[in-house]
């Protein structure tokens, strides 16, 4: 299109783009991107997503206050900026001009309502296990048109961490559609409108040209954009390799030499946020004997796996924060490879001929196996069952029911980075996610603390201290962080990975 | 009724069978893979749960970087393909010798007592026979494995389960036919109580035929456990079976042929064998059925 | 009456089937909101309040007959994680499945017949043994092989054909039957045709030739059986041109067995298609089935499962029929 007619039927945009850059982006006529992706969406309601996938697709068309750029800052998109004016008040101006897809202006009252709605702890008559992420928000106050507060019921220095999670939704939208018809329309603030929705096949979007520019400064620089679902890992790869999409995440390991052999694709890899370990069962003999623990996780050469099964792109761990967490502490004792240091913590521990079985879901059935098998060489007899994740999953969920098991291959995500949210279920006495049993009243005391800690500086104290805990009491054996591998097209330019997982495309273009 | 001085249809058959040298050949050939099977301890060269991280993915003895001591190279976790293809063929080929002679036990029993009671339990037995027919297969499978865990005999049970019922059907079918000849009728006309009359009358008549049925399904058996394995279903490590390895050796298609062609060869191979032998089997009870 | 008693039969297996189903799901082990949750954060009181909204908390028995209350009012539930009703996400899959089902039928029957009828009619010739050989190898081979196989060389190497998909990236034709080849058609869409067309090719050969093999095997046996029979050597003397006799007899006569094992073929593949759905990205039933039985999505693998059991008696009665009325020699 003409430069002119480009212009001229801009104009609304452009009153409210005058403190942008300049308006000179490449934008070809039709173009589209094409990403392969795992998992269709369950819904389309951002007040529930029920998994990571489905929060990936939804947050292409839904912005949020606040998002996390791919370092992992958070950074400003409806609201303006944040401060927090005392413990328990935070005040968020928002921006002027932007729109929802049916075209309406966004308001003060369209935040506070979104926010209840996640408050109030059930969509369409069931409960919404998405409440706990606003923690203890008591409420939302409307101080203006476009300004809000934030109230908690006790400190949370974790609010502007998890504000990233929630996007903003339609108040007038949400009443007329309901719970029911939000689950497949959508009526978003984000760089996408939804133009179809075929389940199981693709989601189809294009440009919302009167997207206020969140944090890229603009509308989308492409036409359409198409989230083709493709489940399986050869099929993703394939379409890839043939130029039938120009993204796919999930980059199997073993795919990753292909692609980047492959002239017109390339990897594309950055920290995950996905911790993974091998869950002890501490409660059962010899496992309550630290030097057990500790002598397996001598046992196990991680370097060796993550150079010859993952590719090398993962980061070995001595405790369960990722690099990028807050308070990650650098200078935790490394558990080194020494099968013979093994053997000898277990003679010395009075453990004779241990054996044990590895429980593991089928994703982790290589690496279990892997595990097994270096086990074995340290002198236990040592093997992997594989089963399903709705069985296994709930058995070492209830320490009744996990008694005769002893290894658990599993893994936990700490998306928001903060180790409040992957200490407090995994580590924490009683966590849902705490699968080990570990109880130490030292770490309990110190992961309290911190959850209401407002000095950045003492709360990160306490959490160094009990990762050194941690680390000794080794009530899980170490492994590692992998990275999230994506295959990217040449052709493709203009975006990064993030270790969110959120796939922002606002700036991408395709040559 | 015996006292003829016509040889016996089962030795009349064998005879024709081992004139027709493609069956008798695929039959020898499963011989030779059962014996290796049960010979697999001795006859492999290395354990086949024998991992190393530093032989990942070696290739065959023929191309660049194999070697002699792991001649058809080794899978991603640096296990021998040879080894594990060796005791592989105890589960995948065990396991369809094994569930079928169980389902056609099971199934021909049940499809003569049908066919030849009538009434309600002929009733009772059809109608379970529909809601498995009707089942499908692989949602059956996978249902039944969900719920009593992964294993080996977990995976004979589910088997046999849906297999009965082809045993069943043909049973049946022949037992009906058969009740309306005259020797049948003699017999009862004799008062002979029906169990006898069922052992002696009826079953060596629908033997042949319901053999037949049993070999072909063992190439069906085959494969089922081959994609229940492949969808993760199958044994549990370390037991190795075919379909398990095809599964395996999927994801390092690009960096390692190997590991899934071979297995996936085996079971073709097999498979192929089989159906042969079966077909050969049905032509020498029945020449007339030389097709 | 007869007809009353088939419905009868079928009523019977359903209920049947249902039964069996249920039993299925209460005795596998595995908790369908732990599945759900993941390591999401929740509370425990939440965590009950999820599962009694579910349901999950009554008692067998009561469970079952409210599931039979609702089935018999069309009501087959919500899915547990789609937050929608079950009827609507199978339905949304349901037409791939068909199309793919479909399509793979018609190159099977096409491939299978001519072939079967081809080789009947030289048995012990060359062609006939290389046709014989084919579909040796054709029901031999393992699905998830060949799909692999088939997509490894025309997709990834020759890149002739798409990888996966139904309709890529292109726009769909306005939906009147929800078949795309035939809404194209009717909506005068040439270009949509042809790439659906070229979506649709790869996975339904990988479903077909099985069933095309096994559809060769029927037939030739039933030319050979036909052929064989007196009155075909009678026709032969009375001068009848060789084709005629062919034609009318013999493929009326063999279709008979054929077409009837095909139904009941098609209803097999409605069962099995999950694999080569899996391979091919296919949205269709099968996946979405599996996916829910390792989910524990209780009323999806129900109402599924029951779906399955209905079409597979549809095609049976069919299939009977269909034997019936091409060979009216032989009474049903």
């Amino acid at each position: 299109m003409s430069m002119t007619s480009f212009v001229l039927r801009r104009r609304p945009l452009l009153a409210s783009l005058l403190t942008l850059p300049a308006l000179s982006r490449a934008r070809a006529a039709g173009s589209e991107i094409r990403v392969g992706f795992t998992q269709d969406a369950l819904t389309l309601d951002p007040a529930n997503p029920g998994n990571r996938d489905t929060e990936t697709i939804i947050r292409n068309m839904y912005d949020g206050l606040v998002a996390r750029d791919s370092a992992m800052q958070i950074v400003p998109q409806i609201a303006v900026s944040w401060t927090q004016t005392d413990p328990l008040t935070y005040e968020f101006p928002l921006r002027s001009g932007v729109r929802f897809h049916d075209g309406t202006p966004l308001t003060a009252d369209d935040v506070k309502f979104t926010i209840d709605r996640v408050l109030a702890g059930k969509i369409g008559g069931q409960t919404n296990p998405r409440r706990d992420l606003l923690g203890p928000l008591s409420h939302v106050d409307v101080t203006g048109p476009l300004a809000v507060r934030f109230v908690l019921a006790k400190p949370w220095p974790l609010l502007p961490a998890m504000l990233p999670f929630q996007e903003i939704v339609s108040k007038a939208f949400v009443e007329k559609a309901g719970d029911q018809g939000m689950v497949s329309q959508e009526n978003g603030t984000g760089p996408f409108k939804l133009v179809a929705w075929r389940h199981g096949d693709s989601i189809v979007m294009e440009r919302f040209d009167d997207y206020y520019g969140g944090d890229s400064g603009g509308p989308a620089r492409v036409d359409r954009l198409i989230y083709r679902i493709m489940p399986d890992n050869s099929a993703r790869v394939a379409a890839l390799l043939a130029g039938d999409v120009d993204l796919i995440n999930n980059l199997p390991v073993t795919a990753i030499r292909q692609v980047q052999a492959n002239e017109g694709t390339r990897v594309a890899a950055v920290n995950g946020t996905r911790t993974f370990f091998l869950s002890i069962n501490n409660a059962k003999p010899p496992f309550n004997d630290v030097r057990v623990r500790q002598a397996l996780n001598h046992a196990v050469d991680r370097k060796l796996i993550i150079a010859k099964l993952l590719n090398g792109l993962a980061v070995p761990l001595n405790g369960v924060l990722s690099p990028d967490a807050f308070g990650f502490d650098p200078t935790l004792p490394d558990y080194a490879y020494d099968p013979g240091q093994t053997k000898a913590m277990l003679a010395d521990a009075g453990v004779r001929d241990l054996q044990l079985t590895i429980d593991t879901d089928g994703s982790g059935k290589e690496i279990s196996e892997a595990i097994a098998s270096m086990f074995s060489r340290a002198g236990i007899d040592a093997k992997a069952r594989v089963w399903e994740t709705a069985v296994i999953v709930p058995i070492w969920r209830d320490p009744a029911k996990r008694q005769d098991h002893d290894l658990f291959y599993t893994s936990w995500g700490n998306a928001s980075l903060d180790p409040s949210d992957i200490m407090m279920p995994a580590i924490r006495t009683g966590g849902r996610g705490n699968t080990a049993g570990y109880a130490d009243p030292e770490v309990d005391k110190l992961l309290d603390d911190a959850e209401t800690e407002v000095d950045r500086e003492k709360r990160k104290a306490l959490y160094l201290q009990a990762q050194q805990i941690i680390n000794r009491d080794a009530p899980w054996v170490f492994l590692w962080l992998p990275q999230d591998i994506y295959g990217v097209s040449q052709r493709l330019k203009g975006w990064m990975p993030s270790p969110s997982g959120m796939i922002d495309l606002s700036r991408a273009t395709v040559a | 009724m015996s006292a003829s001085l016509a040889l016996s249809p089962g030795t009349l058959a064998l005879r024709r069978f081992r004139r027709d040298w493609v069956s008798f050949g695929c039959l020898a050939f499963l011989v030779i893979v059962a014996l290796v099977a049960i010979g697999a301890p001795w006859i492999a060269p290395h354990d086949p749960a024998d991992a190393d991280l530093l032989r990942r993915l070696q290739p065959p003895v023929w191309t660049d970087g194999g070697d002699w001591s792991y001649p058809l190279g080794c899978d991603g976790l640096g296990r021998d393909v040879l080894s594990r293809l060796i005791f592989g063929a105890r589960i995948s080929l065990g396991i369809g010798i094994f569930v079928v002679s169980l389902a056609t036990v099971i199934g021909a029993s049940a499809g003569v007592l049908a066919g030849f009671a009538r009434g309600i339990p002929d009733a009772i037995l059809s109608r379970i026979a529909d809601v498995l027919l009707g089942f499908p297969y692989l949602v059956f499978a996978i249902g039944l494995m969900g719920m009593m865990g992964p294993g080996l005999s977990n995976i004979v049970l589910t088997l046999v389960l849906k297999e009965w019922v082809v045993a069943f059907r043909v049973a049946r079918g022949e037992t009906l036919a058969a009740r309306r000849q005259d020797y049948v009728e003699a017999a009862r006309a004799l008062g002979c109580p029906r169990g006898r009359i069922m052992r002696d009358e009826i079953m060596p008549n629908i033997l042949s035929p319901v053999l037949v049925v049993a070999t072909v399904r063992m190439a069906g058996v085959i494969i089922m456990e081959a994609s229940l394995s492949f969808l993760g279903l199958g044994v549990q490590p370390p037991a190795v079976s075919w379909g398990g390895m095809v599964a395996d050796g999927r994801d390092v298609l690009a960096d390692g042929w190997w590991v899934a062609t071979f297995p996936g060869l085996a079971i073709m191979l097999v498979v192929i064998a089989a159906n042969l032998a079966s077909q050969g089997l049905r032509e020498a009870f029945d020449p007339k059925s030389r097709r | 009456m007869w007809l009353a008693g088939r419905v009868s039969h079928l009523l019977s297996v359903l209920f049947g089937t249902s039964i069996a189903v249920f039993a299925m799901m209460w005795a596998t082990p595995g908790d369908p909101v732990q599945v759900m949750l993941a390591d999401q954060r929740v509370t425990p009181e939440q965590v009950t309040a999820l599962r009694h909204e579910m349901g999950l908390d009554l008692s067998l028995p009561s469970r079952f007959a409210s599931f039979l209350w609702r089935a018999l009012h069309g009501d087959f539930g919500r899915s547990f994680f789609h937050h929608r009703p079950v009827i609507g996400v199978i339905a949304e899959r349901l037409p791939a499945t068909i199309e793919l089902t479909l399509a793979a039928s018609v190159i099977a029957l096409l491939i299978g017949i001519p072939l079967g009828l081809y080789a009947g009619t030289r048995p012990g010739r060359p062609t006939d043994r290389i046709a014989s050989l084919g579909s040796l190898v054709g029901v031999s081979m393992p699905g998830f092989w060949l799909g692999l196989v088939l997509m490894l060389i025309f997709s990834v190497t020759l890149h002739l054909l798409p990888v996966s998909g139904r309709m890529g990236s292109g726009d769909e034709p306005p939906a009147v039957t929800h078949l795309l080849l035939l809404d194209s058609v009717l909506a005068g869409r040439p270009d949509m045709f042809a790439t659906a067309l070229r979506h649709l090719i790869l996975p339904s050969v990988t479903l077909a030739l099985p069933m095309a093999a096994v559809l060769m095997q029927v037939t030739r046996t039933a030319v050979i059986d036909v052929m064989r029979a007196d009155y075909i050597v009678f026709a032969e003397a009375k001068g009848l041109a060789r084709r005629r006799i062919l034609l009318l007899h013999v493929l009326k006569n063999a279709l008979a067995p054929a077409v009837s094992v095909a139904a009941i073929e098609i209803g097999a593949m409605l069962g099995g298609n999950m694999i080569v759905e899996t391979i091919f990205s296919w949205p269709g039933v099968g996946r979405l089935v599996v996916q829910a039985i390792f989910d524990r999505n209780y009323p999806l693998v129900q109402a599924a499962v029951l779906l399955y059991a209905v079409f597979y008696a549809i095609l049976n009665f069919a299939a009977d029929i269909l034997y019936a009325l091409l060979n009216p020699r032989v009474a049903a």
